[in-house]
């Protein structure tokens, strides 16, 4: 039912986690997925993982290796129908713990990096004309924050409106934008919080267990999906009720 | 890729333009439907209107009338099993179809093997249907977590029906201003949203709210 056979999808942050899960999902679909990381070794690693997927080299803080993947993606592959950005970083730690640099570098490349990955694919999906679909990723502490984690929340929140207010702008290019919220996801990221925080994140649960990275990749390509083709502007949590509502 | 092959679905409302898209996406995607409603000839066209090897059954049904529909809910189970899914598109209030979908969860419970609620609602003028869906998809999220039965609600926006078909032309044009996406919804993109929470790739999914409706609305 989800065929995605042919289509160009970028997925930043594919070399490990939710973002390696979903390009591997993606391709798994019939996408030909460039697979961009600041790791080039573990987005070589996923793309060792299936058949049509390509590694490239990409940091979100680093405007010039942005835009040299994406003259290396278009060259490569054209411009892509399917745009994903889940690199993220997390700190966890009392907020009056945290200095100006931790601030910038939560915000940075939490939000700064979805904005600008996003933006630097747009031009090439709006000339080809037949739409495109945006999806980013934030997460439940940038719907209802999270103790510890209050930067990264805001950056987070940011990236749900930011999503949002992009999907109004782009309707016009049929290019259609929503945003997936994880919770506690089995990932190398959950894995580096600290072990109180962890569990009481796990106790949070209504479904007393964490998310697989796959089943957040499940709704991020359900947003990339011909299904999902009346919904813009939109927020989905996997997150086992964590958190509930729209 | 979504596969439904084994599973029984009861879909509430399958008479309307909506409930009939999902009752025949559901089937098709392998799934066994009850299509009900209280409209006997439009839930009889649903079940006319499947393709050949899917399998929808038409029932008779008010779920205002709550003996009367405690009646065909026994006969749904005894001819298609227990629901693994239970779909609610009457459009009804809350008080009323609560009580209906529950009916369902003594079996869904005792079973053990968890299952999927799909409420279906409308975007609502002011966007108070969708406060009232957010209410009770979460109570019964909530409640319902500990048996692995998840919950979610699909908010439907403007929608090509014979309803607003029947509307002058003028308020369709107005919808269609005020859509980001400069169109009305088709019943198979509300139906494929729900499909998707029904299926094994929603896994994780519980107590959300989702909006069909090309951007007229971005809550919360
Ligand atoms: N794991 C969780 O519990 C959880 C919960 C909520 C939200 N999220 C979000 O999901 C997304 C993915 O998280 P994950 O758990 O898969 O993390 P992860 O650490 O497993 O993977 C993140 C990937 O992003 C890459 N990356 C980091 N900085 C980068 C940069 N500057 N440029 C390019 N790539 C960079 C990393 O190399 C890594 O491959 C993040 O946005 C994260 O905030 C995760």
């Amino acid at each position: 039912m989800i065929d995605l056979t042919g289509r160009v999808a970028v997925v930043v942050g594919a070399g490990s986690g939710i973002g390696r899960a979903t390009a591997l999902r993606l391709a798994a679909l019939g996408a030909v997925v460039a697979a961009a990381d600041l790791d080039l070794d573990s987005a070589a690693e996923t793309a060792r993982g299936a058949d049509g997927v390509r590694p490239y080299f990409l940091d979100v803080t680093e405007q010039g290796t942005i835009d040299e993947a994406r003259d290396a993606v278009l060259r490569d592959l054209g411009a892509p129908r399917i745009v994903v950005n889940a690199a993220g970083w997390d700190s966890v730690g009392p907020f009056l713990d945290g200095d100006r640099a931790l601030w910038e570098k939560l915000v940075g490349l939490n939000l700064v990096g979805t904005i600008a990955v996003v933006r630097a694919f747009l031009d090439a999906m709006i000339e080809r004309g037949d739409g495109g679909r945006v999806v980013t990723v934030a997460s439940d502490a940038g719907r209802v924050g999270s103790t510890g984690e209050t930067v990264y929340a805001g950056a987070k929140g940011g990236i749900i409106a930011f999503s949002k207010s992009l999907a109004r702008e782009m309707a016009r290019h049929a290019i259609l934008v929503n945003c997936v919220c994880p919770g506690p996801t089995d990932t190398p990221l959950f894995a580096s919080l600290p072990e109180r925080t962890r569990l009481a994140l796990e106790r949070g649960i209504p479904l007393r267990r964490l998310a697989r990275p796959e089943e957040v990749a499940a709704a991020i390509a359900f947003f990339a999906s011909e299904e999902a083709s009346f919904i813009t502007g939109q927020v989905l949590s996997v997150s086992g009720g964590l958190t509930m509502h729209g | 890729m979504i596969d439904l092959t084994g599973r029984s679905a009861v879909v509430l409302g399958a008479g309307s333009v909506i409930g009939r898209a999902i009752a025949l996406t559901v089937a098709q995607l392998g799934a066994s439907v009850a299509a009900v409603d209280r409209d006997p000839l439009a839930v009889a066209r649903t079940a006319l209107l499947v393709e050949p090897p899917g399998d929808v059954r038409d029932y008779e049904a008010d779920v205002a009338d709550a003996a009367g529909f405690d009646v065909v809910r026994r006969e749904i189970e005894i001819e298609i099993g227990v629901p693994h899914i239970v779909v609610e598109v009457t459009g009804a209030a809350d008080a009323v179809t609560g009580p209906a979908v529950r009916a369902f969860l003594d079996g869904m419970v005792r079973r053990g093997r968890g299952g999927r609620i799909v409420l279906v609602r409308g975007v609502g003028a002011g966007h108070g249907d969708r406060d009232a869906a957010v209410g009770l998809t979460t109570s019964l999220a909530g409640e319902l977590a500990g048996d692995g039965i998840l919950v979610n609600c699909v908010c439907a926006g403007p929608t090509d029906t014979p309803l607003l078909a029947a509307q002058p032309r003028w308020v369709r044009q107005r919808l269609e201003r005020e859509i980001p996406l400069r169109r009305l919804a088709h019943p198979d993109e509300i139906a494929a949203a729900v499909a998707f929470f029904a299926s094994d790739r929603a896994s994780f999914v519980t107590g959300q709210v989702l909006s069909v409706s090309g951007g007229l609305t971005m809550a919360r």
